[in-house]
């Protein structure tokens, strides 16, 4: 009845491993693997290339082959040839040889590719190649930093340096050694290629602003000045006209107002001002009120537009006072009720009476 | 003009920072310096916000610099009297390091590993200096907090517009610091608190491992996404995640060695968490950490030393607390206390349900914090447990039971506020401060070792 005894164990594993050393298991799936790694790395760019024309995960939903997980087997493949190669003076093929060269040669234009594409993202718009070209540029950079991470490998492994300490780390081929290894290169390597994506990112819209004044970094920061950056160039016209501590009457904090319309975000802006509001679209004006925003809403892609929508008769407004988006134009109406449906411009403030 | 004042007022923290260490009896110079300045940013605008609330002292520039100065002469004669072993002064500590890092020459792959863990800082640094501070709930309170009180030179104004003291201090104060000098690059403070981090986790890592495997260990935490994402936010996640992580790993080096200075240091970075954030009571472990260790080591010295800790973690948060219940009319002692108080079913089935979906949130908001760590952990975990190394295994065993009191706080959680399940965000943001443990407990391997040791041989 014991099958497993403790000798039986024994025997089961011994003659695991000479079934192993008999038939050169290990030798054929390093061999297998030489062959295996140029196919890895024509699939993991196509499934990549996939993913930069629709988005992240897309490949796992309909082929339930996740990018990252094919990216990281290409690198480990490549990873054990290298190790291979330290003492060992195994030959490539000529695919893989092929592919290493496809690898060098791909690096350039991929980083000018990157380059062109986040320049049109900087000058017209975020998301902007997107909406154009259908290209996700995080994609790109993805495809960049896994290509980058094999170019990095392949410079190393003629490093004696590098060789030798890898080969300290590798020696021991206890099988824990190489798990434990495994499963740090399995969080390490993602990471690195995260990491460097988001700092070659930034460094590229860091050369793009480098020249910009602190105001202007912080509207491009917020989305650029044609989408939610404006509310910027807004306060600073809010601010020009209306005096420290007076009250505000801001529209609710819904629809394309989320940022005006949030008392405790636009207070930044507008300090030492104070504001009040109503939660309704359509309100009266509240008692406190001294001015009014006039604020079409900088959110983009909502439903609402335009804001307040209320008739404020003649009589209790002391000016209103409008500025145009494009040119920042202002223009100065007195005497004048504020007519929702008339009024020439959707930004502005009034001033009422006291 | 500006880089002046900017290197005037980091290196003053500096200065005091690494005073404030040498009091401590701390003795590695890079020591020091990075958490002499994690402790020091705490405790100047801990200490400058007590002035202000109990004597009135103005958030003004030059009530700062004559702060600074008071509080740097006060420690360079605290230490100048200290009566201890032998003084090691600056430059010669400076020369010594300066040799080490002439023999560097030859040691290539340290070179490179250093230049790996330079390359994110200095990025880090880079953009800090160049994009001001637009993330969305700075804006809306820790730095208009700054603006508000930099201006005004107190809490007064702020306070009367209400959602103004609904997080400690620290961040908005330091936020204060360089807007009182006119420096508009507030968000370098982050990058200050990830370089002093690193360079913290560092020696604290050198300890138990070569000086490669060390930094390899702190380059696995420079390039952590989290942890780099957050060094550029102005938010308070990096700073409460790393004075716990740092904190804790400093306690633990207590339990094992029982060095004093390790569970003051340790006891000062988690009560320091406190001035960051009070929502989780996520100290309340180290309290059980230094019972236990009085336990253990049983003299009547190391009984104090962890009594005295235990109050300083305790009780630092309470002219804060105060300060906001007289002030701003929210009870924030316990957070518990949000919304309607506890409330447990006992209803058995709803008891079970809940512990149910507690378990799922769990899954989704905290695990995806340290997921792709996991098999590293648990192949080190498992070659601890196969080597019966057993005080090493308590290690593991307090981060076990780290995640056990999370998962134990978001249960009681839920019995309290109604939309706990809708904040996965905020559970993941709570758990970063698992990432600097687990990078610890794994480069910390005894696998590591055995590969050295055996090509030693």
């Amino acid at each position: 009845m014991k099958m497993f005894s403790k000798k039986n164990k024994f025997s089961v594993i011994k003659s695991i491993i000479y079934f192993i050393k008999r038939y050169s298991i290990i030798e054929r799936i390093l061999t297998f693997n030489n062959y295996l790694f140029p196919h890895l790395y024509v699939v993991a760019n196509f499934l990549l290339g996939i993913e930069l024309f629709t988005y992240r995960g897309f490949t796992f939903r309909y082929m339930y082959l996740d990018t990252r997980f094919i990216s990281f087997l290409t690198v480990l493949s490549f990873f054990i040839i290298f190790i291979q190669r330290i003492k060992q003076s195994i030959k490539l093929t000529n695919l893989t040889k092929l592919i290493l060269e496809i690898n060098k040669l791909a690096i350039i234009p991929l980083l000018v590719a990157n380059y062109l594409l986040t320049s049109l993202d900087i000058y017209y718009y975020q998301n902007y190649v997107y909406a154009k070209f259908h290209i996700n540029i995080n994609n790109l950079q993805f495809i960049i930093s896994f290509n980058i991470l094999l170019l990095i490998l392949q410079i190393i492994q003629s490093s004696e340096t590098v060789k030798k300490f890898t080969w300290k780390i590798i020696a021991p081929k206890y099988l824990i050694n190489i798990l434990f290894l495994v499963s740090t290169l399995y969080f390490v390597l993602p990471q690195v290629q995260t990491v460097a994506k988001w700092m070659y990112g930034s460094l590229i819209s860091y050369v793009h602003t480098i020249r910009l004044s602190h105001e202007d970094k912080f509207i491009y920061l917020n989305g650029g000045e044609e989408t939610t950056g404006w509310i910027t160039k807004y306060t600073n016209f809010v601010n020009k006209h209306v005096p420290e501590r007076a009250t505000i009457f801001i529209p609710p904090q819904k629809e394309s107002w989320l940022m005006e319309g949030n008392p405790y975000y636009i207070r930044w802006y507008i300090y030492p001002r104070f504001t009040v509001q109503s939660q309704e679209i359509i309100s009266p004006i509240p008692d406190e009120a001294e001015y009014v925003l006039i604020d079409n809403g900088a959110w983009p892609a909502m439903k609402e537009y335009g804001w307040p929508r209320i008739f404020i008769p003649a009589d209790k407004i002391e000016k209103i006072i409008l500025i145009n988006r494009d040119t920042l134009e202002e223009e100065v109406l007195v005497n004048q009720a504020y007519d929702p449906n008339t009024i020439p411009q959707k930004w502005g403030v009034i001033e009422l009476k006291k | 003009m500006s880089l002046i004042i900017s290197i005037l007022l980091y290196t003053s923290i500096f200065i005091i920072g690494y005073l404030l260490m040498s009091l401590l009896s701390v003795k590695n110079m890079w020591e020091k310096l990075a958490v002499g300045w994690l402790i020091a940013t705490n405790a100047l605008t801990y200490v400058y916000f007590l002035l202000y609330s109990v004597f009135n002292f103005r958030f003004t520039t030059i009530n700062l610099v004559i702060l600074l100065i008071v509080i740097a002469m006060l420690l360079l004669l605290l230490t100048k009297f200290k009566k201890n072993e032998v003084q090691i002064t600056f430059k010669d500590e400076l020369d010594l390091h300066f040799k080490k890092l002439h023999g560097l020459k030859k040691e290539k792959v340290t070179l490179v590993l250093i230049f790996l863990v330079l390359i994110p800082i200095f990025i880090g640094f880079l953009l800090n200096l160049h994009w001001p501070v637009m993330d969305w709930d700075a804006l809306a309170l820790y730095d208009f907090r700054a603006k508000v009180i930099s201006t005004t030179g107190g809490l007064e104004d702020g306070i009367s517009r209400g959602y103004f003291l609904h997080y400690p201090l620290y961040t908005s104060l330091l936020h204060t610091f360089s807007y009182l000098f006119n420096l508009e690059s507030a968000r370098v403070w982050y990058s200050f608190f990830y370089l002093c981090s690193l360079v913290a986790f560092y020696e604290l890592l050198q300890r138990h491992v070569s000086q490669k495997q060390a930094l390899i260990g702190t380059f696995f935490l420079a390039i952590s996404p989290r942890i780099y994402q957050h060094s550029q936010m102005t938010y308070t996640n990096l700073p409460h995640a790393m004075y716990l992580a740092l904190g804790y790993i400093y306690l633990g080096e207590w339990w094992r060695k029982g060095n004093k200075t390790d569970v003051i240091i340790g006891s000062i970075l988690i009560a320091a968490s406190t001035w960051v954030r009070l929502t989780e009571p996520l100290w309340i472990p180290a309290l059980g950490i230094l019972l236990l260790g009085a336990l253990k080591w049983r003299t009547k010295q190391q009984i104090i030393y962890s009594f005295a800790s235990a109050l300083l973690i305790v009780c630092l948060r309470f002219p804060w607390t105060t300060y906001v219940a007289h002030h701003d009319k929210l009870s924030i002692t316990n957070p518990l206390q949000i919304g309607g108080g506890l409330q447990i079913s006992s209803d058995h089935a709803v008891l079970l349900t809940r512990i149910v979906e507690v378990y799922n949130f769990f899954m989704i908001s905290v695990i995806p914090v340290f997921k792709e760590y996991t098999p590293a952990l648990m192949i080190a975990g498992f070659y601890i447990l196969y080597k019966k190394r057993w005080h090493e295994l308590t290690e593991y065993l307090f981060f076990f039971l780290l995640l056990l009191y999370i998962y134990a706080g978001i249960f009681l959680f839920s019995f309290q506020f109604k939309g706990w399940q809708e904040i996965p965000d905020s559970a993941t943001r709570m758990a970063m401060f698992l990432i600097p443990i687990i990078i610890y407990l794994i480069m910390k391997s005894e696998l590591w070792s055995t590969i050295q040791r055996k090509t030693n041989n």
